[in-house]
């Protein structure tokens, strides 16, 4: 038996075998290893010893009952994210993918209605498939006059208007 | 096995399927069996006797949480022992600082225990100490250890469960917990030295 051995033969201690004992005669520094070892153990004794707070057993049931019944009581009033999991990851997907189309439709809708060419001072102009006039934002004197449309029935800027309708006369 | 020892598993299996099922009646049964080990474990692992009250409650409240996913794979000794361990080795890493130790009665058979008679006899700075004060020394230098040294003198030289059981607990070899042993010792030799004659 080697000294590195001694870890191994150590911890049972009453079951000291032959190897060990023959090998603890001749080598001094194994045996104070066991005497301390030993020592150790023990003086664990006190520790094997202990009793309990007298007050702890019943302390400890009381406690577990009272812990269980309110973990219980708060599991039934809390309203948890994670019991929605079932519910809440399709829902979401669903509701993703809808606003993702919603944004996509109305990218494309506002670009096919975005006329190419400026908006001129005097000119109202008429989209080609919604037939939705462009009110400039002065308009003249002329557009006013020569039209059916009471001035105030105009909306006056870069937007395009659904509430008025043109009727466009002569030249 | 003895017919009471049989009488005692049958009873601890169905008291377990009950409590699965949430009979909390049942589940007491258990939390009553076990309750003296998991305090004793609590206790010197923290050195505190209210930490440890209040540890081996939450242990058990766990436990109970968890029994559904306890597959019998063990003894439900081992497998609660497992979860004291780990969550009071948790508990103590969140406690910066051992602030409090109190310290538990011993009961007189200590006197006539071989160990205790040993030293008596044979040790005068250990014959001649109080016992309350070689308590505290112990308590002391238990503490000084690192909390894996610490579980493994504690199961095995304070609880004695052998090697496997301890191996199985914290989830390691046989070997690792023979050496956590063999150098938790040495630790603690060096703390009390002054006792050694």
């Amino acid at each position: 038996m080697k000294c590195e051995d001694l870890a191994e033969y150590l911890l049972d201690l009453d079951k000291c075998p032959d190897e060990l004992r023959d090998h603890l005669e001749t080598c001094e520094k194994c045996r104070a290893e066991v005497d301390g070892q030993r020592f150790v153990y023990r003086m664990l004794a006190i520790k094997r010893h202990e009793l309990p707070d007298p007050d702890a057993e019943a302390d400890i049931v009381a406690g577990v009952r009272s812990k269980l019944f309110r973990a219980e009581k708060s599991e039934l009033s809390r309203f948890r994210f994670s019991d929605l999991r079932w519910f809440a990851k399709p829902v979401l997907q669903t509701a993703a993918a809808a606003l993702i189309i919603v944004l996509a439709g109305s990218y494309f809708f506002e670009a096919d209605n975005i006329p190419d060419e400026p908006v001129l001072s005097h000119q109202a102009k008429f989209h080609h498939e919604l037939d939705l006039p462009l009110i400039s934002r002065t308009a003249p004197e002329w557009l006013v006059s020569d039209t059916n449309v009471a001035p105030e029935q105009i909306q006056y800027g870069p937007l395009r208007s659904r509430l008025v309708e043109l009727q466009l006369e002569g030249e | 096995m003895t017919d009471e020892a049989k009488a005692d598993v049958e009873q601890e299996k169905k008291d377990l399927g009950r409590a699965r099922e949430g009979d909390l009646e049942a589940y007491n049964r258990l939390v009553e069996r076990y309750q003296g080990k998991i305090y004793a474990i609590a206790y010197n692992m923290t050195g505190n006797n209210e930490d440890a009250k209040d540890l081996t409650q939450d242990i058990f409240v766990k436990a109970f949480r968890n029994l559904k996913r306890f597959k019998g794979d063990s003894s439900f000794y081992t497998w609660i022992y497992r979860i004291a361990v780990n969550h009071t080795i948790n508990f103590l890493k969140k406690r910066n600082r051992h602030n409090f130790y109190s310290l538990d009665d011993v009961d007189q058979g200590v006197e006539k225990d071989p160990d205790y008679i040993e030293l008596v006899s044979n040790s005068e700075p250990f014959r001649n100490a109080e016992l309350s004060e070689l308590q505290k020394k112990l308590n002391e230098a238990i503490q000084k250890l690192s909390d894996k040294h610490r579980a493994a003198v504690i199961m095995h030289d304070i609880e004695g469960l052998p090697h496997e059981e301890i191996a199985k607990i914290l989830g390691c070899s046989e070997g690792t917990v023979r050496s956590r042993l063999f150098y938790a010792r040495r630790q603690l030799q060096n703390f009390l030295q002054e006792y050694q004659t």
